[in-house]
């Protein structure tokens, strides 16, 4: 290999923010790497006999073939180890792992502004994606949502003209030279979706496909994407820029990440749109073609013309876009109504968004229903304390009291707790022995000298006057 | 106030008010100083003397050209003329002509820029400028600075600083509002321009481009600059503007040829300064010897102390200019304890030098220019243009390796009006006595230039890709001033490997388009030392007192090394590798440390070999190869030089510390490191030398091995210089080393047989960036010129311009006959076959 089709060969890859690349198994599988030693000689010999042929630019075509595109993510400098074996494991720029030749779903569709490949699917209203009807999402209702997404901007706009967006690029980051290959918008028409994939069939023919999205996004009342806030629109808006389109004015956008987090943080490790997918809708995908090998896969389809899995990437797309459409209708129906048969921490995270959004009913609901549905101590806990907050700000006393009762009882030794508790007694209840009694258990909460300061104030009160408390409110059991 | 009112209550006007004849009064002003050298026979040792004459100012009224509110805010700063440059500089910038301002030290060069950028700004609202700075630090300097126009103009536009620590609501104000942007160019490589659809406001609207510290930008570093502005033109271009560069440079012997290669175009020099001068005397010192024996001068550092001393005490405004931190540290210490608090505070003499943190670093920038600080002693961090005017004298302690660097250095002496001094303290490295022995070439000899080889085949090849990422290439296109020829070879060689998918767009036209997955920036670095920094923790007061780089930390603050800041002494009690942080405590030793350091260069894998024959024949033919090949009994021909190209790991490791004792500067002990070693790979062109021919030659010679592998370094320096000249670079991208081939290298064993000294010279980059394969593709036009660079060099024994200067130290053993060094490299080279006849 030679050692300038090396250094190309490593800049070519994966940078160490990319989607992983291939296993060093199947680098090996490629032929070049079999004499490693013998082809870069050979390589390196060609290289130089280029650069001394021509003094100035030095540059010549290497006829050096089967390598670029190594995804070693190792910098040159990085651990000379790794250096080296990037060198010997260079492969390929096609992935060898194709299957047999399968046709191009879609067909080139004329637009008023050129030729766009397109795939277009229609969804009758009864279609599920695991066990909800896609159509559920028409029945959200704006004002929800708006709360949901904690964006005031959506309330009042027409779901009915939502269009649901997501992209496959040719890499992650935005930077100008990430493509997205494959826009993907659905739409409903009457009851049923419409899923309309537009995929780039060659560099540089992105004009059409940029205007037929935009003019999709002026007809939209709001668009619905799943990180679309910092992925999906800034990558597209770049896209506009450099194909100098003017870029569309963007109408509220309902990011379902940011709510999908807010929500289930608490619940799931991650939550990636599969993630949501087989936790609201009871959907497990088959066969799903991994995120890492897309761009391999559409540059493949670039240099060969063969379709290879481009079908599996349409159908991923397809996937992403049905599940965004269904798990808006599953949330906003879910955090509708209290349901009895969510799980605790689901209904704590309904709870706390409604109390961001400032439902106060609704959080009351929520919180009171995942207190006493039975979870871990943790999430219990959680619950009474947004109830006691919550009971705290319409001057429900008793209420506040009781919320604050069973979050002790949930975790005697939560420093939380007790500050609430303290604060709750000092100023509220007035029983300045019990505010002290929890005063002393607010650390690591509070600093040492916090905590010092609210006891010393107690005791000091306590002894001006060693009055009753106005109110028996003491401790949960006596109330 | 307490002390006005008593000098009123004194009633000065009945007192008489000049100061008493008295005999212990020191004279003071730089006349007394250099009178008292006189008297105390220093000027012995004094090898030049010599005074440049000053220049008047030449200058005119600030042009009407320039808006009011531009001329306001020069009339704020006292400004009603300009120096001719400035006045240049603003008709040129104006007209949009690209141009270098190449003017000494404080003559006026930021305002060259900063004029024709404000007087757009106040024209057109919508402009746009980008600064590109060497450093961090620097691009804070003048934000400030630029910050302080703008409002004296009442011009809205902000001007900010776009680095890696510029905090996410700033950065957005820099894409969107800011009519100057001041990054570096390592940033513009890997976030601005791959991102630049982002920065569409500024790219549409760039009016500006200004290239501060052009000289900074050499060999490498330099060539990656150029493809860098290849890019910005060409991202400037898609939003459709073209904006004029204007660069400014320190000394260096080529602004214009140099400024416009960065640029990519020609550029116009402005080289005649305006600006006034005093007349400046330029000495060289060079210590006396005090050991006749053994050839030992007096220590290099304690004369620049001994000289500064009496400088400060006489109240002259000094520069102390030392070679490495230490030496910084320890002259400042020296000059602390030498003068008592009446004749200089210790807070009046301060240490500058790039450890510094930023805050202690403006502050004595502040104290320099309030006169609060009467002695600085830096390091080359105050070559890099930071603004603070000039100084009476400078103390230069020790050769700074190249003449423009000197000249640099002398630059900051020099007031408008009024002698200065510059002076050269030379220490007994051979490079330095060479100086000392050839004095006038500071004067006379041309100052160096600054190379760079913009078509670097791998430099190049980096930046296509990362400009493909940015923009498609259409055919037609040009990537700055790279022949169109050579950009078609290359994109069609990228795609040949994938990298870049070449499809025609719908006029039919061929655009390569980027095609493949990742961001191309993140594997360019373009320079060889990263940003990486440790920070130094006083462990008593838990505070930062400094930051280090990842290498010299290595040297600096191993455990147990005396760490010297600002003239305190602090020990390194514990080195947290992973955290990035020394922890040092404050101690009082009466000595400090120096690292032991080691190199050494060994083969990874071999990519390609070659005898390096001169032709048989012709050696044959060739007087004193037949001679030598007679003497040893002829009959087996001399066995030729191996070329070698190849992976090599070149391990710097610390492996000890030397205590040298304050003041004596004896060697009171040594002690062990155990640091992780610094390993780079990268690609090496070699020579071997054949024991056989080694041996042969020592025994023709009557000289012992040593000798001759010394006379084989003189070779590799001669070889470092003309592969630097022909591959376009600085010499200090390029590492040499002399070893073996073996894998382990072991002690070198003279005994014969396995040992064959090999000459390196590699790539000084991790990774390489092409310039061993070119040598070994040169190999041999490059000895061919090694050999007629040295018998063309019209010294004796050989110089800095050859093979390195002959040390002149005693190095004649009992009995032998000492070879001059250039005589026993030409001697080394007809026997290797590589006589004249080439």
């Amino acid at each position: 290999m030679g050692r300038l089709a090396g250094k190309l060969a490593r800049l070519g890859g994966a940078g160490p923010g990319s989607r992983a690349g291939l296993s060093h198994d199947e680098r090996l599988e490629h032929p070049a790497a079999a004499d490693p030693k013998q082809a870069r000689i050979a390589a390196l010999r060609q290289t130089l006999d280029g650069m001394a042929a021509r003094e100035r630019s030095g540059l010549r075509r290497s006829v050096a073939s089967g390598e670029a595109d190594a995804r070693d993510a190792t910098d040159p400098g990085d651990t000379p180890e790794e250096g080296l074996r990037a060198r010997v494991l260079r492969e390929a720029p096609a992935l060898a792992t194709h299957g047999p030749a399968r046709a191009l779903p879609g067909h080139p569709e004329d637009t008023r502004h050129g030729c766009v490949h397109t795939v277009r699917s229609w969804l009758e209203p009864h279609h599920c994606h695991g066990r909800v009807p896609v159509r559920s999402a028409l029945d959200a209702a704006s004002a929800r949502v708006a709360e949901l997404a904690l964006d005031p901007s959506l309330s009042g706009v027409d779901l009915r003209r939502m269009l649901l967006v997501d992209t496959e690029t040719t890499g992650l980051g935005t930077a100008a030279g990430t493509v997205p290959f494959l826009v993907g918008v659905g739409y409903f028409e009457d009851q049923s979706l419409v899923v309309e994939q537009l995929l780039l069939t060659r560099l540089g023919e992105e004009g059409p496909l940029l205007r037929r999205l935009a003019e999709r996004i002026g007809e939209a009342s709001c668009v619905v994407s799943y990180n679309g806030k910092s992925f999906d629109w800034p990558l597209l808006r770049a896209r506009f820029v450099l194909n100098r389109i003017a870029a569309p004015t963007l109408p509220p956008h309902l990011d379902l990440l940011h709510c999908a987090r807010r929500l289930y943080k608490r619940r799931l490790a991650r939550v990636r749109l599969v993630d949501m997918e087989r936790e609201v809708l009871a959907f497990v995908r088959e066969h799903d073609v991994d995120g890492s090998e897309i761009p391999g896969i559409f540059l493949h389809f670039l240099r060969s013309g063969e379709p290879g899995r481009l079908d599996a990437v349409i159908e991923h797309n397809g996937n992403d876009l049905i599940a965004l459409a269904a798990i808006l209708g599953e949330l906003a129906a879910r955090y509708a109504a209290l349901r009895r048969e969510l799980e605790p921490d689901e209904q704590l995270g309904f709870a706390t968004v409604a109390e961001r959004a400032g439902n106060a009913a609704l959080a009351r609901a929520f919180a009171e229903a995942a207190g006493e549905g039975g979870g871990d101590a943790r999430c219990t806990a959680d619950a009474w304390l947004l109830a006691a907050r919550l009971a705290r700000r319409e001057r429900r006393l008793k209420d506040e009291g009781d919320a604050l009762a069973h979050a002790l009882r949930a975790r005697p030794d939560d420093a939380r707790v007790h500050l609430a508790l303290a604060k709750f007694h000092e100023h509220r209840s007035k029983d300045l022995a019990e505010a002290l009694r929890h005063a002393r258990h607010t650390c690591p909460l509070e600093t040492e000298a916090e905590r010092d300061h609210r006891v010393g104030r107690l005791e000091a009160r306590l002894s001006r006057r060693s009055s009753t408390p106005r109110l028996p409110l003491s401790a949960g059991s006596r109330s | 106030m307490s002390a006005e009112v008593r000098i009123k209550s004194a009633n000065p006007s009945e007192v008489f008010g000049a100061r008493r004849r008295v005999p212990w009064r020191r004279q003071k002003g730089l006349a007394a100083v250099l009178a008292g050298w006189e008297r105390d026979g220093l000027t012995k040792s004094v090898v030049l003397d010599e005074t440049l004459p000053g220049r008047p100012a030449v200058d005119a009224r600030v042009p009407e050209t320039l808006a009011s509110p531009v001329r306001d805010a020069l009339a704020t700063r006292g400004i009603t003329r300009l120096y001719a440059h400035q006045v240049e500089a603003v008709r040129r910038g104006l007209a949009g002509e690209d141009f270098v301002v190449a003017t000494p030290t404080a003559s006026g060069k930021s305002l060259c820029y900063n004029l024709p950028v404000l007087q757009r700004l106040a024209t057109e609202p919508e402009a746009r400028a980008l600064y590109l700075f060497p450093t961090k630090a620097l691009s804070r300097d003048q934000e400030e600075g630029l910050r302080g126009l703008l409002r004296d103009a009442g011009l809205p536009h902000g001007a900010i600083t776009f680095d890696g620590d510029t905090p996410g609501d700033a950065r957005r104000v820099a894409k969107e509002r800011s009519g100057v942007i001041l990054t570096n160019p390592d940033m513009l490589h890997a976030s601005v321009l791959p991102h630049h659809t982002s920065w569409a406001r500024l790219f549409a609207n760039l009016r500006y481009v200004v290239v501060d510290e052009l000289h900074s930008y050499r060999g490498v570093f330099g060539s990656h600059l150029a493809n860098v502005v290849r890019r910005l033109r060409r991202i400037a271009a898609f939003h459709g503007a073209s904006p004029s560069f204007i660069l400014a440079s320190a000394t260096i012997g080529n602004p214009g040829p140099h400024a416009s290669r960065i640029v990519g175009r020609e550029v116009v020099v402005l080289g005649e300064s305006g600006a006034p001068q005093g007349p400046r005397r330029v000495m060289v010192y060079n210590p006396p010897v005090v050991n006749r024996e053994l050839g030992l001068r007096a220590s290099y550092l304690k004369s620049a102390v001994r000289l500064a001393t009496d400088l400060v005490r006489a109240g002259v405004p000094t520069l102390v200019f030392g070679q490495s931190r230490n030496g910084v540290e320890v002259m400042l210490k020296y000059l602390r304890d030498r003068l008592t608090k009446h004749e200089c505070p210790a807070d009046a003499i301060h240490a500058y030098r790039g450890g510094y943190l930023p805050k202690q670093r403006r502050a004595i920038e502040q104290g320099l220019r309030s006169g609060s600080i009467r002695c600085v002693v830096a390091t080359n961090a105050l070559e890099l243009g930071i603004d603070i005017g000039a100084l009476d004298a400078v103390v230069c302690a020790g050769y700074p390796g190249t003449l423009a660097g000197t000249l640099q250095r002398f630059g900051r002496a020099g007031r408008r009006e009024g002698d200065a001094l510059g002076v050269l303290v030379t220490s007994s490295a051979p490079l330095d006595q060479y100086v000392a022995q050839h004095p006038r070439q500071i004067l006379d000899a041309p100052v160096e230039h600054a190379r760079i080889d913009p078509d670097n085949v791998e430099i190049l090849v980096q930046h296509l890709k990362c400009a493909a990422f940015e923009l498609p290439f259409e055919e037609g296109d040009r990537f700055g001033d790279l022949p169109a020829e050579g950009l078609a070879d290359a994109l069609g060689f990228l795609a040949d490997h994938g990298v870049v998918h070449p499809a025609p767009n719908a006029q039919g036209t061929l655009v390569h388009h980027w095609a493949t997955e990742g961001y191309p920036a993140n594997h360019v670095s373009l320079r060889s030392v990263s940003w990486d920094n440790f920070v130094v923790v006083d462990l008593d007061t838990d505070k930062t007192i400094a930051e280090m780089d990842w290498r010299s930390t290595h040297v600096m603050l191993h455990v147990q090394a005396i760490y010297q800041h600002a003239g305190a002494q602090y020990q390194v009690e514990r080195l947290d590798f992973e955290n990035h942080k020394a922890f040092v405590r404050k101690v009082k030793p009466d000595y400090y440390t120096t690292a032991i350091t080691h190199t050494k260069v060994s083969v990874v894998e071999e990519e390609d070999g070659a005898p390096l024959a001169a032709s048989a024949p012709l050696a044959a033919a060739a007087p004193l190869a037949a001679a030598t090949a007679a003497d040893l009994g002829a009959g087996s021909p001399p066995p030729s030089l191996g070329a070698g190209l190849g992976e090599v790991s070149v391990v710097q490791k610390v492996v000890g510390y030397k205590k040298i004792k304050f003041h004596t500067h004896e060697n009171v002990g040594y002690g062990d490191v155990r640091l992780p070693e610094m390993q780079m790979h990268t690609s090496a062109f070699w020579l071997t030398w054949p024991e056989e021919l080694v041996m042969r030659c020592a025994e023709a010679r009557s000289v012992p091995r040593a000798t001759i592998i010394d006379g084989l370094r003189g070779l590799l320096a001669t070889l470092r210089v003309v592969a630097a000249t022909g591959l376009m670079v600085d010499p200090r991208d390029l590492g040499t080393s002399v070893g073996d081939q073996s894998a382990e290298g072991g002690a070198p064993s003279s005994g014969g047989g396995g040992f064959d000294p090999t000459l390196f010279l590699y790539d000084a980059v991790p990774g390489g960036v092409g310039l061993a394969p070119r040598l070994f593709d040169e190999r041999d036009g490059l000895l061919r010129r090694a050999r007629s660079l040295i018998e063309r060099c019209a010294c004796a024994r050989g110089c800095p311009a050859c093979i390195g200067p002959d040390a002149g130290l005693p190095m004649d053993v009992p009995g032998l006959q000492r070879t001059p060094r250039k005589a026993l490299v030409l001697g080394l080279l007809d026997d290797a076959g590589w006589t004249t006849a080439h």
